[in-house]
């Protein structure tokens, strides 16, 4: 494989890590931004949820490495959602479409998911799967499959308007990568509607996420 | 006749804490008290609040996390009906165990 695609398929894969960081559908009406910064790529993804079943949304991605962008229009859906009285559960479908460019190419590009989490006020646990296509060989990117999974703990329990922390760790396994596992510690932080996270992916670099709901 | 006077008197203190009853149960009509299910982060509260806030009606919104519940004032002389509180929840993502008035 073509040095430059192994780096671009790479950089791509953390992007789709992204939705395990936040919920990818919010309440009716409600608008989410997101900031992340790691050591390859910074985003920015813009979220609406027309209902609290799905939200649709843009993803703009720049990749360091590589001066690589991508644009993508999301579709996100809220397939089921446990409320229990003391625990939630979700099982979302995702997806996303736009293309993925540098100086020279441009191809299509998209990707079909499935995530799910549970949580309680101490415990966090969450999952996602995706699917990605690239253009396959011929293209900027290749296909790839991807797992994430997060567990967690919050060190106190806070009541609403508190500053509630959360401490995580995040694996993520990809096959087709040189590295397949990656781990990441991090720390979740949020009040009210803002939500920050700070962690460090092992043998790489910080990892930083920004997430305010209006 | 001293029977009948006695008959009015003990009738009149039988009467008398019936009467003041109500006075002991009024109603705080401004405030409702909505049981959750589901709403187990400060992320899901604020959901709650900002839809409940847009309410004409809603003064207040206060949540407590530990027993699921939202506190809803009203302002003077305004109504929010269950179907209102229950449309608001449900447009938030959870669901409504029950309401207290």
């Amino acid at each position: 494989m073509h040095p430059f695609r192994h780096g671009l398929m790479g950089v791509i894969a953390l992007i789709l890590a992204l939705p395990a960081q936040a919920r990818p559908v919010s309440y009716a009406g409600g608008t989410m931004l997101m900031l992340t910064h790691d050591p390859d790529a910074s985003s920015l993804r813009l979220d609406y949820s027309p209902t609290a079943r799905y939200a649709v949304g843009y993803r703009h991605e720049y990749f360091r490495d590589t001066s690589t962008h991508m644009d993508a229009i999301t579709i996100n859906y809220l397939a089921k959602r446990w409320n229990n009285p003391a625990s939630q559960g979700n099982f979302y479908l995702l997806s996303g479409i736009g293309a993925a460019y540098d100086k020279h190419d441009i191809d299509p590009a998209g990707w079909l998911g499935l995530s799910a989490d549970w949580e309680d006020r101490r415990y966090f646990t969450s999952y996602e799967t995706k699917a990605f296509y690239g253009g396959g060989d011929q293209g900027v990117a290749d296909n790839f499959v991807e797992h994430t999974a997060r567990v967690g703990i919050a060190p106190y329990i806070g009541d609403s308007g508190d500053v509630h922390t959360w401490l995580m760790m995040e694996t993520r396994y990809d096959a087709g990568d040189d590295d397949p596992f990656s781990v990441t510690p991090l720390v979740r932080a949020f009040k009210g509607s803002t939500l920050i996270e700070a962690g460090y992916r092992i043998d790489d670099g910080m990892v930083l996420n920004f997430t305010h709901t209006f | 006749m001293k029977k009948w006077m006695m008959a009015f008197l003990m009738y009149m203190c039988l009467l008398t804490p019936a009467m003041s009853a109500p006075t002991e149960k009024i109603q705080d009509l401004n405030h409702i008290v909505v049981k959750v299910n589901g709403m187990v982060c400060d992320v899901c509260a604020q959901s709650v609040k900002k839809l409940m806030m847009k309410e004409e009606s809603v003064a207040g919104v206060d949540i407590n996390l530990d027993n699921g519940e939202v506190d809803i004032n009203l302002k003077q002389g305004q109504t929010l009906t269950d179907e209102q509180i229950n449309k608001i929840i449900d447009f938030s993502g959870y669901e409504v165990v029950s309401i207290t008035r």
